[in-house]
This record gives C-alpha cells, structure tokens and sequence, in this order.
C-alpha cells in the first residue's frame, strides 16, 4: 500500500525558546516554556491542546504522561519520542497522522532539554546498553569518537579534506548572523580558525562539534482549516519518510535511511530536491551533512565534497542550508537539536524568521538523525513542507 | 590465539556487542564461540578529549573500527605503528570488562 498523503494537515507556530549555554532550571521548565509560548504564537488556549508529543533526554524518569500532570492537561492523545535527532520530524508525523484521523484536533510536538557543566557527560554514560559496554571503555570518547571513525573513513574513501568540512561550519556561522538565539551567531568563523582548532577526536577539531546547551524548540500540527480559522501562516507536508537501523551491516556507516527512502519522499512530494528553496539538516558533525546532501539526492554519493566546492551553502547561495546557523551554530539543545530543522523549515516557508530569510522560500525539505546508540545514529527522518500564506 | 564471541547454536551467527538473543533468528541458544580475530582495521581516530576525567592520563589513545574476516565490526584500541585499511588481528585483554586490541597479525599473543 502506498503511503497516504498528508492532505489536510497544517503546521503552525514555529517556537524557539532562547537557548542558554547552562541552565539550573530542570527540563520540564523548558516543556512547559515551550508550551507557552507556542500557544501564544497560535493564539489559543491551553485547553485547545488534545494532543502532546514530546522528546527530551534529560527529563527522567518523567516521560509526556508526567507533563500532563504537571501542567494541567488532559489530552487524547501523547506520544514520547526519545530519538533525538529524528524526534521532530518523527512527532510531525505522528500528530499530522493523528490529525488527520481525528485522534487529535490540535497537537504540541516540542523537543527541550536543560544542559549542566556535568549533564552531557552523564548523559552519554547512560545513553545506551551497547556504547556502555563496546564505546565507553575506549577512552569514553562519546560521540565525538564514533563520528571522528564515520570522518576519517569518509575522507579517506571520498577524497574529502578538512577544507570540505570547514566549508559547511564556516557557511553555517555566517547563515548564524543576525539570529539571536544561535549562541555562537556573533562569533565570525573562517576557515583559517576552522582549520587551525583543537583536537578533539582527529579528524574532528572543536568547530566539527556542537556545544550542548539547554533550550526547546516547538511547533503544533492541526487540521488546515482549523489554520486558516485562526489566520495562522501555516506549512503542509508534501511528504515524509523515516527509517532506523538501515544499511546495519556497513561495518563503517557512508550512508543512512533517507537513501532507502528518498525516492518515495519526492514521490510522495510530486517534486525532486532541486525544487528546494532549503535544506534544514540534522547537523551534529559536518560529515552527516555531507552524507545527507548525498542520500536526499542533492549529490550522488562520495560527491559532497565537489560539490561544496562549487556550491555555498549560505543563505544568498544557490542551495541554502541550515540557513538558523543549525546547531553547530546555535548550539544542541538536546532533543530540541532534533526539532530545529523542522522550525527553521517552518520560519522560512512561513516567514517568521528569527534571522535572515531566503528570498521567497516556499518548499523547504527538514531532516533529522538520531541516537548513536554504538558506532552511528540508527533513526533517520525527512519532511518536505510547503509554505501557505 | 583466538578470540571469544557470541554465537547462535541455531543459525551460526556471530554478534558483536553482545545481545540476548540471537539477533539473526531470535533464537534463545547462544553460545561461546572461538573466532580467529582476524580482520581489518577500517580506519582509525585520536582520542585527545574524553568526556570522563578518569581517561585524562591515558590520552591520547588511538581507537579504530576493525571488520573481522566474520562479519563483525569492532571498536577497539590500535596498537602503534598500524596503518589504516591493513590487516590485523584483535585480542582480548582480560579483565571486568574484556577490552579488545587490534595488533599486527603476526604479532599474535
């Protein structure tokens, strides 16, 4: 059976809440925030939500059934999705589905974490049964370690160099200019600073790596009518996919799900990635951006790194990407780093940016990838969402 | 010298991290296996940053990603001196938690 259309579903009220480098407030602070806020942007009322998807990693042991209960809801319908990465657009589609079978009227989707000087590290040592037992004991490199191998393994196979790699941060921190919730937006990065960092885990050096932080991001799904009630800006779904676990027996990952699946997104979109007026990609090191240019269909595989040399990545440059700064900008709010796509897509299409707008941006496509739960992240996600004044 | 992993006494799979049933065919018979630890380093990486202040004083250690010639991949540490894409073999060094070690394949143990 082909998979359905997501006819009659919009996407509404793009919300960030400002992230900050350390927070001593815990993470359902952050939910609840989000919440606010993204109802403010809506317009309506607290009571209107019957639907609650929520992804955060350092809200335990509590899980969406406890925010209920903590601010005063009783939905018909919760979903948790602890995949970072890929949680937001996995929530898109849960509540676009759930919308669109009346299990839900209006659905708050909301990725939000708090982040601590120890936070990160403890996250890491309980993150899964696998890196507890087959990483950690290898210098508890973190995911620092197991994206250094995908790098060096890239770069050695591709041809690929540093330089390639610094083309995506540096485009990225000067897409960062003028949104003033990237955290490192007013940092001028070049490639001579890119190239000439620290070590963290060689090849990767301090700008190949995302500073945690605590922060929330959200968005609400409805029916277009209901949208269109309210006179939101709103985006619809032309498609979206998702796969976890694909290509396991790669003993080093060149590429992830969204390869097993990109001909069904655009079918299902009716258009091909050269109908994107953006790309808003799940960017926890350079190399997986790399590797999603190539597995979405913007390159063929192993040629990212020609392709960067010919191609900016900018705002004002033929393909945009990660045009908030993505979180190697902005910083990685945790499960928020897995909403940012899907919002920045959001913004642009919709024209609620926090900084600068792509000229007109009508289709943009939002990816997510998540949980490195040994050697590479297993979930895989993409959307492609068109603005609707 | 060989090497113990986990097997399937049902289907023959090996796997590596261990699980509690056998990933292939879900079968409930796992069981030691000896394997030659023979393989190749894929690629390997410089630790300089971990994110446990214990590792401080061992830093910087080199870890790599070995394929054994049965299927399995393998995070381990590298010994010196190898080159990315040879052929190695790994051993286990005993202890709490048994740490594997890719070395030259003549090297043995």
């Amino acid at each position: 059976m082909a998979v359905q259309p997501f006819d009659g579903v919009a996407v509404v009220a793009p919300t960030t809440v400002r992230y900050v480098r350390h927070s001593d407030k815990p993470a359902h602070w952050w939910v609840g925030r989000a919440l606010h806020d993204v109802i403010a942007a809506a317009g309506i009322a607290k009571e209107e939500v019957d639907g609650l998807a929520l992804s955060s990693f350092t809200m335990g042991p509590d899980t969406t059934i406890a925010m209920t209960e903590h601010f005063d809801m009783a939905p018909r319908w919760i979903e948790w999705l602890p995949t970072g990465g890929a949680s937001g657009v996995m929530a898109l589609r849960r509540a676009a589905r759930a919308v669109q079978m009346g299990d839900a009227s209006v659905v708050a989707c909301i990725g939000a974490d708090t982040a601590n000087p120890a936070s990160f590290a403890e996250l890491v040592r309980n993150f899964s049964h696998f890196s507890d037992s087959a990483v950690r004991p290898y210098g508890a490199p973190g995911p620092n370690g197991m994206f250094a191998l995908i790098t060096a393994n890239y770069m050695a196979r591709f041809g690929a160099t540093r330089a390639d790699f610094g083309a995506i941060a540096t485009s990225q921190r000067a897409n960062a200019a003028g949104n003033p919730n990237a955290l490192l937006g007013s940092k001028v990065l070049n490639l001579e600073q890119y190239l000439a960092a620290p070590a963290i885990v060689e090849p990767l050096h301090l700008f190949d790596c995302v500073m945690p932080c605590a922060g929330a991001e959200a968005f609400l799904v409805m029916s277009e009518e209901r949208a269109r009630g309210l006179g939101l800006p709103h985006a619809v779904i032309r498609g979206s996919i998702e796969r976890h676990n694909a290509y396991f027996d790669e003993p080093v990952a060149v590429r992830a799900g969204w390869a097993m699946d990109r001909d069904s997104l655009y079918a299902q979109a009716g258009v091909g990635p050269e109908a994107m007026d953006c790309l808003e990609v799940y960017d926890d090191y350079p190399v997986i951006v790399a590797m999603q240019l190539e597995d979405l269909g913007f390159c063929a595989k192993g040629e990212a790194a020609q392709f960067l040399r010919h191609n900016s990545l900018t705002i004002e440059g033929a393909l945009p990407v990660n045009t908030s700064g993505g979180q190697l900008s902005c910083g990685q709010a945790g499960a928020a780093g897995g909403f940012l796509p899907v919002v920045e897509a959001l913004r642009q299409i919709t024209g609620q940016t926090l900084g600068r707008r792509v000229a007109g941006a009508r289709l943009a496509l939002a990816s997510g990838y998540g949980m490195v739960t040994y050697d590479r992240c297993l979930a895989t996600a993409a959307a492609v969402l068109e603005g609707r004044a | 010298m060989t090497i113990t992993l986990q097997g399937c006494a049902q289907c023959g799979a090996r796997q590596y991290p261990p699980r509690a049933l056998c990933r292939a065919c879900l079968a409930d018979a796992l069981r030691p296996v000896e394997e030659t630890g023979e393989g190749r380093l894929i690629v390997s990486a410089i630790v300089h940053r971990s994110l446990e202040p214990g590792f401080a004083g061992d830093l910087p250690l080199r870890i790599g990603t070995v394929h054994l010639d049965c299927g399995l991949r393998i995070i381990a540490f590298v010994d010196a001196g190898l080159v990315d894409g040879q052929s190695v073999r790994l051993r286990q060094e005993a202890g709490a938690v048994a740490l594997w070690h890719a070395g030259a394949l003549e090297a043995g143990v």
